[in-house]
């Protein structure tokens, strides 16, 4: 999509997902406060709450791959060479803490394979 | 109020300098995904969940629908939930303060709070979570402003969206030493195998997949140390 058509399409539904988005994460964020503590208490959030955002990060990337492949749309050199920049940033990440720096790092490996070596 | 922010500023200052860098970056990724300068700051000022707004962004310029898109943010924050807990002894009094500590918690705030021994007053707990959300949304102002003025499209630049979901991913797996994330994730996905969606509607339904699955492997879990126990 190119870049001015998403601002472009971006009006009052966007900001209502925005304020309707916020509210629910209001909730969330109160839910102690509004919520019978009983509820809060139950096991099986506790575990939902240390896994399920690593495993929809994940489906980011999956589903993402999974819908442009049916598609058509996904070409497999340049998806391997971006597969394989991103094992280098999770890489980079382990051994240097600093978000900031890796991303950096990442998108100058990117621009240099994707303009010199896969031309 | 003065006094207040200044006893605050010390306290919130290394959150703040880490959500100036990472709220830069949310600018500059969403210009560049085509949000403007306009929408990143709106988005930090509005929702302030840090990974759901990358995700936000990364779920729009997918061409997701929007609500599709909130459907997803909502089982992002699920976390959200657990945060007021810790504070509950300690809230503050005053209901304006109470509503704007719900609005301001964040990860890094709790964090930061929780480990306060012993616990700061509620209205320095305030002043904390509003200096880390004021950087936040300064840090937007920069980079989203940043993006529109530098000559950076380039697809290079694109990429650190999903260079930025590869860092927080090996967070989540380091901070909790668990692959049940992975399978989980493999799992949703082959739910979708079999089925004809678009990117939206494909999240949302491998995302419940995948709270299905987290949901069974605890049952799982509890029924097996229960034998043990028993």
């Amino acid at each position: 999509m190119e870049a001015s058509v998403i601002s472009d399409a971006l009006g009052p539904g966007f900001l209502l997902l925005l304020i309707v988005g916020a509210l629910g994460v209001f909730l969330q964020r109160g839910a102690s406060f509004f919520l019978p503590r009983k509820a809060l208490e139950w096991p099986a959030m506790g575990t939902l709450n240390r896994l399920l955002p690593g495993a929809l990060i994940l489906l980011f990337f999956l589903v993402s791959w999974r819908t442009s492949a049916a598609e058509g749309r996904l070409e497999w050199q340049p998806w391997t060479a971006e597969l394989l920049i991103l094992l280098a940033a999770a890489a980079l990440h382990l051994a240097f803490r600093r978000v900031l720096l890796t991303i950096v790092c990442v998108v100058a490996l990117h621009f240099i394979v994707f303009a010199y070596v896969l031309g | 109020m003065f006094p207040t922010l200044r006893q605050a500023l010390p306290i919130a200052l290394p959150v703040m300098i880490g959500y100036f860098t990472v709220g830069a970056t949310f600018g500059l990724t969403a210009a560049e995904a085509g949000f403007g300068w306009f929408w990143p700051v709106i988005i930090s000022l509005i929702q302030f969940a840090g990974a759901a707004q990358f995700l936000i962004v990364a779920m729009v310029s997918q061409g997701a629908g929007f609500i599709d898109t909130a459907a997803v943010v909502f089982l992002l924050n699920l976390r959200h939930v657990f945060y007021g807990l810790p504070f509950l002894a300690h809230r503050p009094e005053n209901p304006l303060a109470r509503l704007l500590m719900i609005f301001w918690l964040s990860d890094e705030t709790y964090s930061l709070l929780t480990s306060r021994k012993p616990a700061d007053p509620p209205r320095v707990q305030v002043a904390v979570a509003g200096l880390n959300y004021v950087s936040w949304a300064a840090g937007t102002l920069v980079g989203s402003t940043a993006g529109q003025l530098l000559p950076l499209s380039v697809d290079s630049f694109s990429f650190a969206l999903w260079a930025l979901f590869a860092i927080l991913l090996t967070e989540q797996l380091r901070a909790n030493r668990s692959f049940v994330p992975v399978i989980a994730g493999f799992v949703g996905v082959a739910v979708l195998v079999p089925l004809k969606v678009d990117f939206g509607l494909g999240m949302f339904i491998s995302g419940l997949a995948a709270t299905a699955t987290i949901l069974g492997w605890h049952w799982l879990l509890t029924t097996r140390r229960g034998r043990i126990g028993g």
